[in-house]
């Protein structure tokens, strides 16, 4: 539906006047089709433009966002309070940056629901049929694929000025905590997301029904976090009191945790944890894999969108 | 990994070797391998370890000293502790010939064999040890023995002549008792000062000093290379040879103390609080680096630093500012941790009095009970009155309002469900218009 509103807004929104001559491709147009914009490369950055601006609109007009913004904001009081608290029992704490701990979990709630709205965007679209007559026009599958991630991306963006918005003025870490420095590290730590609303876009891509897709995306998350919650109980514990299948286990998980380190959804938002629980910085080269992860398997979506089809 | 490596092997061995008879299970069944004994300056000070035939790194830090040695001796695997063991005791055949050093596949250096000691100047508990090779090492390893001798001489003369002294004691006592006479008797010499520097028993290593970076090592005997010698040399920099580190030790709970080893820690106190700060000079290491350095079959987190306390910082006095004022001086201080009287638990930390044995020699540090108070820096000025790169920046942290915390958090479900309600308002009131005008 959203994307057939959209469709008709192209049309509408088509310049009155003829287009530049080098961004025509005469041959990729539709013939005699109902909608004339160009299926050249710089075309379709405009047709990107035109329906991720369209969807933003809406998303940003409902309520759903504003729904989670308070959220969001609600998790850092409620950690925050937690972390002011403590100074009922005890006098002084050293840390790094104790708005880490809820970035951490802002950044993973935000993460979650953004990658089940990918999950649901691509299927509800196939389930709806508007697919189709979207694609009848003159967007190209890489335009669709990424206009729907770079919606959720500008949704997250604006939804992490929001929550640095409320740390800064709602102060839930008390007075004096939190300063430029400590924001700075929310929008350093932002990109580990990314691949799990990439993961929520493959889901998408591939299934034809919403209920399928976001079933499919939780069961994905649950088998990952599992492996990851293993992997790190059974690092936990002692060799010595470890029964020798939970060490043969360990090490197996281990060797596979050295793929799935660099190529799981999961372990760049565990990351977010781990960093936060050792008061540690994440490194850039972390945020770089995790953006590198993420417009993988946004190609990997275009891919898996263009073979399954419209229906 | 090369660790998980030789766990795996370890207990694959166990399984498939099976519990085949109950002695077999009780002895760990020993094979004949060759390890290498080593031993490796780790910043501070020279620790022994061996690395297990089938580990395949060798970690030592770039630029210093090293003795490393390859033995043949038996290899056994621990089932308790999960780790490789040689029994030096039972067959110890050090392999003699030259070790040869390549990166790259070009040879960087072969070495011979060298006797080698390590001195300890200030004793071995002192810390500080340095390592010697050759003629050095031998008359270090002489001059040791000679000034323990002297010393034992020494000392069993003093204790001949105390025995003198006790005994001619008696006597003029017994003389004075006997016929009033009065003796005099020489005081007996006094015990000589101990000898506080050590040495250790020369041996023979290759003396191994590279810069850092990966080489490939092996044994060569006869001009052939010795099987199951060929190791990866991973030499690495000393990340920083002296960071100044803290301790904050909280006022209500004095033995349980917080680490802050990195600049960026920052101490966030509750205000009208007082907190103890102690100084240490240490070592910073990957954390898996200095385990493999130390242990090589240590296990680590991976990607985390870890410093290594050395010594006590010498400062005697740190200064602190706060809200960007003027740096004013805070002097350590010595304390003392007193228990409160009666049957409830507690304890004040109050100045020690002269004399008195301190608990905690540390800067204090105090929050003003003053709302304008919010941060402070405190630095550590080096000794000729320079700034030193070291500081830490308190925060004093108040609750805010609830008001504000839950109030602002809730403003955009307010503003959402606000523009929800206006929206169906309007498509009512479009709806009831257009029906009216169908109507008229």
């Amino acid at each position: 539906m959203v994307l057939a509103e959209t469709t008709v807004a192209l049309r509408v929104a088509r310049p009155p006047a003829p287009e530049p001559a080098p961004e025509r491709d005469a041959e990729a147009e539709v013939p005699g089709g109902v909608d004339r914009l160009p299926r050249n490369r710089f075309g379709q950055a405009r047709i990107l433009r035109v329906l991720v601006a369209r969807e933003l609109r809406r998303k940003l007009s409902s309520v759903w966002f504003y729904l989670v913004a308070s959220g969001a904001c609600l998790i850092a009081a409620m950690v925050g309070s937690g972390f002011v608290r403590g100074f009922a029992t005890e006098s002084v704490l050293v840390s790094r940056n104790p708005l880490a701990v809820v970035d951490a979990f802002v950044l993973a709630f935000l993460g979650a629901v953004l990658g089940l709205r990918l999950a649901a965007a691509m299927s509800w679209e196939r389930e709806h049929g508007t697919l189709e007559v979207l694609l009848s026009g003159p967007v190209r599958w890489t335009t669709l694929v990424l206009s729907k991630f770079a919606v959720e991306l500008v949704v997250l963006a604006v939804l992490l000025l929001l929550y640095s918005a409320y740390v800064a003025i709602g102060r839930p870490l008390g007075t004096a905590v939190v300063d430029a420095g400590g924001l700075a590290g929310l929008w350093l730590t932002a990109p580990l997301v990314l691949p799990l609303m990439g993961l929520g876009l493959l889901v998408s891509a591939g299934l034809g029904g919403v209920r399928l897709a976001v079933t499919a995306y939780i069961l994905a998350l649950g088998f990952l976090g599992a492996i990851e919650a293993a992997t790190a109980w059974l690092n936990l514990q002692s060799p010595e009191t470890m029964a020798l299948s939970a060490l043969y286990i360990r090490s197996a998980l281990n060797a596979a945790g050295e793929w799935l380190f660099w190529l799981s959804p999961l372990a760049y938002l565990g990351d977010l944890f781990r960093v936060a629980a050792a008061d540690m910085a994440v490194g850039p080269e972390r945020s770089l894999a995790a953006a590198g992860l993420a417009s993988g398997l946004i190609a990997l979506s275009v891919l898996v969108a263009a073979r399954r089809g419209v229906s | 990994m090369r660790g998980s490596a030789l766990l795996m092997v370890g207990l694959g061995a166990l399984f498939f070797a099976g519990a085949s008879d109950a002695a077999s299970a009780l002895e760990p069944e020993t094979r004949e391998a060759i390890v290498l004994h080593d031993r490796v300056w780790e910043g501070f000070s020279y620790v022994e370890n061996f690395v297990p035939s089938e580990t395949e790194d060798v970690l030592l830090l770039a630029d210093a000293d090293n003795a490393l040695r390859y033995v043949k001796t038996l290899e056994y695997f621990w089932p308790l502790s999960r780790e490789v063991y040689v029994a030096f005791d039972t067959l110890r055949e050090e392999l003699p010939g030259e070790l040869v050093i390549s990166q790259n596949g070009v040879a960087v250096a072969e070495i011979g064999l060298d006797d080698y000691t390590i001195v300890y100047p200030e004793g071995m508990l002192g810390g500080h040890s340095r390592m010697v090779w050759g003629e050095e090492a031998r008359k270090a390893f002489r001059d040791f023995k000679r000034a323990m001798a002297d010393y034992n001489r020494a000392f069993a003369e003093a204790q001949r002549d105390r025995s003198r002294y006790l005994r001619e004691l008696r006597e003029a006592a017994e003389a004075r008792v006997k016929n009033g006479e009065t003796r005099t008797v020489v005081p007996p010499i006094p015990e000589p000062d101990p000898v506080l520097g050590s040495a250790t028993e020369p041996r023979s290593a290759f003396r191994v000093s590279l810069p850092a970076g990966v080489y490939e090592i092996v044994l060569r005997s006869d001009g052939q290379a010795v099987p199951e010698t060929r190791k990866t040399l991973r030499v690495i920099p000393v990340s920083s040879t002296s960071e100044v580190t803290a301790d904050v030790i909280p006022e209500e709970r004095w033995t349980r103390v917080l680490s802050s080893n990195q600049p960026s820690d920052r101490v966030f106190v509750g205000e009208g609080k007082t907190f103890y700060l102690t100084l240490t000079r240490s070592n910073r290491f990957d954390e898996v680096a200095y385990a493999r350095l130390t242990r090589p079959q240590a296990l680590a987190t991976s990607g985390r630093e870890t410093w290594i306390r050395r010594e006590p910082h010498d400062a005697d006095t740190i200064e602190i500012s706060w809200d960007g004022g003027d740096f004013v001086p805070v002097a350590r201080s010595d304390f003392k941790a007193e228990q409160t009287q009666g049957r409830n638990l507690g304890y004040v930390i109050r100045p020690a009095a002269e004399g008195e044995r301190p608990d905690l020699s540390a800067f204090p540090v105090a929050v003003p009970l003053d709302r304008a108070a919010s941060r402070a820096v405190l630095r550590l000025p080096a000794a000729d009155g320079a700034d030193t790169d070291w500081t830490r920046e308190i925060i004093v942290v108040r609750e805010s309002p609830p008001i504000l915390v839950w109030g602002t958090a809730l403003v955009p479900a307010a503003f959402g469900v606000g523009l929800a309600a206006l929206r169906r308002v309007r498509r009512h009131a479009g709806r009831t218009t257009k029906r009216s005008q169908a109507r008229s």
